[in-house]
């Protein structure tokens, strides 16, 4: 390098040595204008990408490292069996497991005489602060275990304080511990459905190195607690010591009873981890499927600056052919620009991903989502991959505008250029044109016939054609809503006009990027709305009761479906001013050898309460060995189901009534009621109280003291709780919302950053329009109404496809449970409005940039 | 306007070195000027890098006369011009259009003045590229929301020659079909004075004649205004009065120019 830089003349001035890399340098020096806006939106894909490869990681990586250190000193461990087969249900739901016994340790124990076994119960369990507040543990679901003394046996370890030791004593997480602000000596409320106590906290533990388990907030009791059902056990642990026997004596002890398992030490930590990294897996693939979205949307970005960096320089790029540089040459200084930015973009991305990932863990916990309970690990695959990606995209997204740079002519070094001129091409106009055709016509198909399968295919086509027929698509919105904005916005609403259409290519793919992103958002809305709102329908036509006692939910996704104690029922019906009450238990089993949700309840009182809407039989008149059955579940009157309930028993049930409505839960609705006489000893966790009352306010105030009295229940008017059902599972969309913003912030900065681009490319004739007249107000304006548009545009259509989305999804996969697409309007018209808003707020810096373009420089001659 | 109108009566003394003073100050000592400096002072930079661009100028274009400014290059007629339009604010000194001060208005008032008041035709024609050529026309008028009259449209447009051309985008038509779409743009607003810097800069002598005898021609029978900055003799030759500028200051004065006169004072000048 240094040999070819610079040689003197001979009376001492240094010719310098010009390169093609001179070029591209000093070029990007100069435009340190347009190199910022490419890195930002760069950068910011990157960072996306980089915290949720991060989050990803760290989730698996100590998921698996601690659930190994915990269990390390167990080497068998005993649980009720599985049912066979896959529950079907959202995540976290679990196959259920049959009930393990006490009697079930006296015979390990016997088996394996030197060894240490303990029996561990657990059930979940609601939190209250001294102050009656419900502890929302991040979402987590809160339980309470018995607390282990043998140190090799228990997964936790005291890092301040002492064990419990009485029944009025308990030892918590640190995670609670911190969260909470709790200390040793703090009063605590725990209930369980056998009991509510006030507890002192003795003791604080850790989980391996980490603050608390992956999946649960732990609360421990002492084994003579009466928050715990003595007789049932979660699971027995063993290290056998000294002891001869192994893991194969106590399987052939336990041999006869089909309904335990035993497992050996590191089999149990391989089937915790899988078990916990597929929990993690769930949110995992959603937040990749995100950063692809991110990664598209910022693509869109990308390609859209060297596009319009191309278009700037056309007549520098011209000058330059014009003096000798060869197509290649051009070619190399815009990829290597390309490369230079995203070394630099995509290091700076990583660093902001860094950050960011600590912002969404904040962020996920603050929603009420802490899978990220667990400390960070950061690898460096998990840098390195964004880094990469990030520089790939960059280049890839430049090669495109690089081949259309090299082919500019030396001619154009003397056209005036900042209108693209250039015609689509007809091939791509046909395809438009056709794509755009089978839409309607498919989608029309689809209405008439209501086949989710015609919709989906006419909502491909519809994502096809908005990139494809983008361009026409955006010169159509320019001729219609741009009409309105002229109509309103007066000279500067027809400037905008114009300008929209002067680049539909750009104008299409920097609205893609939000038509994607909102598309996504209306699509997940409606189909929300659609599965709550359908149960939500249901509840508000067959519930005859007016009070309704159920959990507080305390869960994230999944949710914890807390038991109602079995004193709260006995207290609301002795209650005076009760007319009548009933309550519905659920318990998880298998029909048919299909583990599944059943209902349990007192057929008469319960059919007087709720009408579940019977097309054929009648609840009130279910008896011992007769079920009655969802309508989705495709049985007749007359049909004979196998039943297994989780305490081993099992029984042949008479289909008597076929119903229509959803049942009224927190969580999942079952398909499947039974009479309570016909598993009487089953242990089931109570979900719902309905009540008809004299609905005066003393009544209330008795109900309301025994809910609190019982731990965290709420007592809700017919009214209130059928809103909170409309309102679905909360945190899951909260969780989505939180994501697809990202989305859209991403194709907003596109928006912001093609306008400013835009606004570059047009100084000059800004500056001219300030000069013969045009208010900086009004420039402003015609900017401000230019994205407007575009982002209107955008909205627009994401919404239609969402909503086809949305639609085709519902009639394929909802159709057999009766789901009708319900359009949220009120969510969507807000997700027009603030895609409006954040369009013209995108505009705000380019618009003043605009508006004080300089004039002079506008009109100096070149 | 009274102050306007002194101005030249009372400072062309001061203002032109008195061995070259013609007949400056005789010419018309009453017309009220269109847009006037006085003891206008334009300084770029600060310290060592500063640039004099004006040095204590006072000039004024008075109404119904066409004025060329001329002179060597970075003399200070470009920055002379910005100053007196509007589009740029002096350094010290006042400059005034139609008899308004342009150092007390806001930016949005000036703006305003210019729209009314002020026309521009410049050397790179800079028309919007997305508008046609009958929307560029109108675009001084209809930005402040007012109606065009379609008397002058047709008029200039006629006089122009342009049309058959209307309806076509700038990068359709010609150099010189564009600087006559950037005319008609200048005067359809019938503003008090058009300024021009170079106007015909970019074109062919014989189509810049043209421009320049329809210029010429509009201030004769319609008592428009115009101040033309140019490098061309021959095309000053075309005003009613040329003035001559060197490093920021008015050095000397001619009326009645013809293209040798001019070309000799020029060479007097550089020399
Ligand atoms: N924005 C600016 N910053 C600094 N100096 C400037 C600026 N604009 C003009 N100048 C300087 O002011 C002086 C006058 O410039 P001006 O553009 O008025 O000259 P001109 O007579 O129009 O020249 P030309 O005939 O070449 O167009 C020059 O020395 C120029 O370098
Ligand atoms: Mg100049």
């Amino acid at each position: 390098m240094s040999t070819t830089a610079s040689s003197p003349t001979r009376n001492g001035s240094v010719v310098p040595n010009v390169t093609m890399r001179t070029v591209t340098v000093k070029g990007l020096l100069r435009n340190r204008g347009r190199f910022a806006l490419t890195a930002v939106a760069v950068a910011m894909s990157v960072a996306f990408f980089a915290s949720v490869l991060l989050l990803t990681t760290s989730l698996r990586g100590t998921a698996e490292r601690d659930i190994a250190a915990a269990n390390a000193g167990i080497e068998s461990v005993i649980r009720g069996r599985e049912f066979d087969g896959e529950l079907d249900g959202g995540p976290g739901t679990q196959t259920p497991r049959y009930e393990l016994r006490t009697d079930t340790l006296d015979q390990a124990a016997a088996a394996a005489p030197d060894a240490t076994l303990v029996g561990i119960s657990s059930t979940p369990a609601t939190l209250t602060t001294s102050d009656g507040d419900i502890i929302v543990a991040s979402g987590l679901r809160t339980r309470v275990e018995t607390w282990v003394t043998d140190p090799a046996l228990n997964t936790h370890h005291l890092v301040d304080g002492r064990p419990p030791q009485d029944p009025t004593e308990v030892v918590i997480e640190r995670r609670l511990a911190s969260a909470e602000g709790l200390a040793i000596g703090d009063s605590l409320g725990v209930a369980t459905d056998r009991a509510a106590i006030t507890a002192t906290v003795t003791g604080i533990a850790d989980f391996a190195a980490v603050a608390g388990s992956p999946t649960s907030a732990l609360v421990f009791v002492s084994h003579d607690t009466n928050l715990l059902d003595p007789a049932l056990l979660n699971r027995i642990v063993v290290a056998f010591d000294d002891s001869a026997a192994s893991t194969a004596d106590i399987e052939t002890a336990l041999a006869d009873d089909a309904q335990t398992i035993v497992t050996g030490g590191a089999d149990y930590v391989t089937e915790l981890q899988r078990d916990a990294i597929q929990q993690t897996s769930f949110i995992s693939t959603f937040l990749t499927f995100f950063a692809v979205i991110a990664l598209i949307a910022g693509t869109t970005i990308i390609y859209n600056t060297f596009v319009i960096s191309v278009a700037q320089r056309t007549k520098e790029i011209a000058m330059l052919r014009s003096i000798g540089a060869r197509r290649s040459q051009i070619l190399r200084s815009v990829l290597g620009e390309a490369a230079l930015i995203g070394v630099i973009a995509s290091t700076l991305g990583v660093a902001a991903g860094l950050v960011l990932y600590r912002g969404m863990v904040a962020l996920f916990r603050a929603i009420g989502l802490s899978f990220l309970s667990t400390s960070p690990t950061y690898s460096l695959t998990s840098l390195m991959i964004p880094f990469a990606i990030g520089v790939a995209v960059t280049i890839l997204s430049a090669l495109m505008p690089a081949r259309r740079a090299a082919s500019v002519a030396p001619m154009e070094a003397l056209r005036d250029q900042a209108v693209d001129s250039s015609r689509e091409s007809r091939t791509r106009s046909i395809a438009s044109y056709l794509l755009l055709a089978v839409t309607v016509t498919v989608a029309v198909a689809a209405f008439a016939t209501g086949s989710g399968t015609y919709g989906l295919t006419a909502t491909g086509a519809g994502l096809l054609a908005l990139i494809v027929a983008g361009p026409l698509l955006v010169t159509f919105t320019s001729k219609t809503l741009g009409w309105l904005a002229a109509r309103i916005g007066g000279e500067p609403g027809r400037i905008a006009k114009v300008n929209l259409s002067r680049n539909p290519r750009r104008s299409a793919s920097t609205s893609f990027s939000l038509s994607l992103g909102l598309g996504l958002m209306v699509m997940f809305t409606a189909i929300a709305a659609s599965f709550s709102g359908g149960v939500a329908d249901d509840i508000e036509a067959g519930l005859n009761a007016d009070t309704v006692l159920t959990p507080v939910a305390t869960g994230g996704p999944g949710g914890t479906t807390l038991a109602l104690p079995d004193d709260l029922v006995t207290a609301v019906a002795d209650t005076q001013g009760v007319v009548a009450s009933t309550s519905l238990d659920l318990a998880t089993g298998s029909v048919d050898d299909k583990p599944n949700l059943i209902g349990l309840v007192d057929p008469a009182s319960f059919a007087e309460l709720y009408d579940a809407d019977t097309t054929a039989g009648s609840i009130a008149e279910l008896s011992d060995g007769d079920i009655a059955v969802s309508e989705a579940a495709e049985l007749s009157i007359g049909d004979t189901v196998t039943v297994a309930f989780t305490d081993g028993d099992t029984a042949t049930l008479t289909v008597s009534a076929v119903f229509t409505r959803a049942i009224p839960t927190p969580d999942e609705s079952p398909q499947y009621i039974i009479d309570r006489a016909t598993a009487p000893d089953l242990d089931t966790t109570t979900v719902t109280v309905l009540a008809t009352t004299d609905q005066t306010t003393s009544t209330n105030d008795t109900l309301e003291a025994a809910a609190r009295q019982a731990g965290a229940v709420q007592v809700l008017t017919k009214t209130e709780y059928v809103d909170s059902v409309s309102s679905g599972s909360n945190d899951f969309r909260n969780f989505v919302y939180a994501l697809l913003g990202v989305a859209l912030l991403i194709s907003l900065v596109g928006i912001a950053n093609t306008s400013m681009m835009s606004i570059n490319e047009r100084r000059r004739e800004i500056g001219v329009m300030r000069a013969i007249g045009t208010t900086a107000q009004q420039v402003r304006s015609i900017i401000r109404v230019e994205s407007v548009l575009l982002a209107v545009h955008g909205c627009l259509l994401g919404i239609g496809l969402g909503l086809g989305a949305a639609a085709s999804l519902i009639a394929l996969l909802g159709g057999n449970e009766g789901l009708n697409l319900l359009i949220p309007w009120q969510s969507m018209a807000i997700l027009a409005v603030s895609g409006v808003i954040a369009g013209a707020a995108a505009s705000a810096w380019p618009a003043w940039k605009g508006s004080r373009a300089d004039m002079l420089d506008a009109i100096a001659s070149e | 306007m009274p102050d306007a109108a002194r101005s030249c009566g009372a400072d062309c003394s001061d203002m032109i070195p008195v061995d070259r003073l013609a007949t400056a100050c005789t010419s018309t000592p009453t017309a009220p000027a269109a847009a006037a400096v006085r003891n206008a002072s334009k300084i770029y930079g600060s310290g060592d890098s500063e640039v004099r661009a004006l040095d204590d100028v006072t000039v004024s274009f008075e109404s119904g006369r066409f004025t060329a400014i001329m002179g060597p290059s970075g003399s200070g007629k470009s920055t002379l011009m910005h100053c007196a339009a509007g589009l740029d604010r002096l350094t010290s000194g006042t400059a005034t259009i139609a008899g308004t001060d342009l150092e007390s208005l806001s930016d949005r008032d000036l703006t305003l003045l210019r729209r009314e008041k002020v026309g521009f035709i410049f050397q790179s024609f800079n028309l919007l590229p997305a508008l046609t050529a009958a929307e560029n026309i109108v675009l001084p008028v209809t930005i402040g929301g007012n109606a065009v009259d379609t008397g002058t449209f047709d008029r200039v447009v006629d006089v122009l020659g342009i049309r058959s051309r209307l309806d076509h985008r700038p990068s359709e038509l010609s150099g010189g079909q564009q600087q006559r779409v950037a005319v008609a743009r200048a005067l359809v607003s019938r503003p008090a004075i058009i300024f021009g810097d170079e106007p015909t800069g970019n074109l062919d002598s014989q189509t810049g004649a043209e421009i320049l005898s329809f210029m010429q021609h509009t201030v004769r029978a319609t008592g428009q205004t115009i101040a033309m900055v140019t490098h061309d003799p021959s095309a000053a030759a075309y005003a009613d009065r040329v003035i001559f500028v060197k490093d920021g200051q008015v050095v000397d004065e001619m009326l009645a120019p013809t293209a040798d006169r001019v070309y000799d004072l020029m060479k007097a000048i550089t020399r």
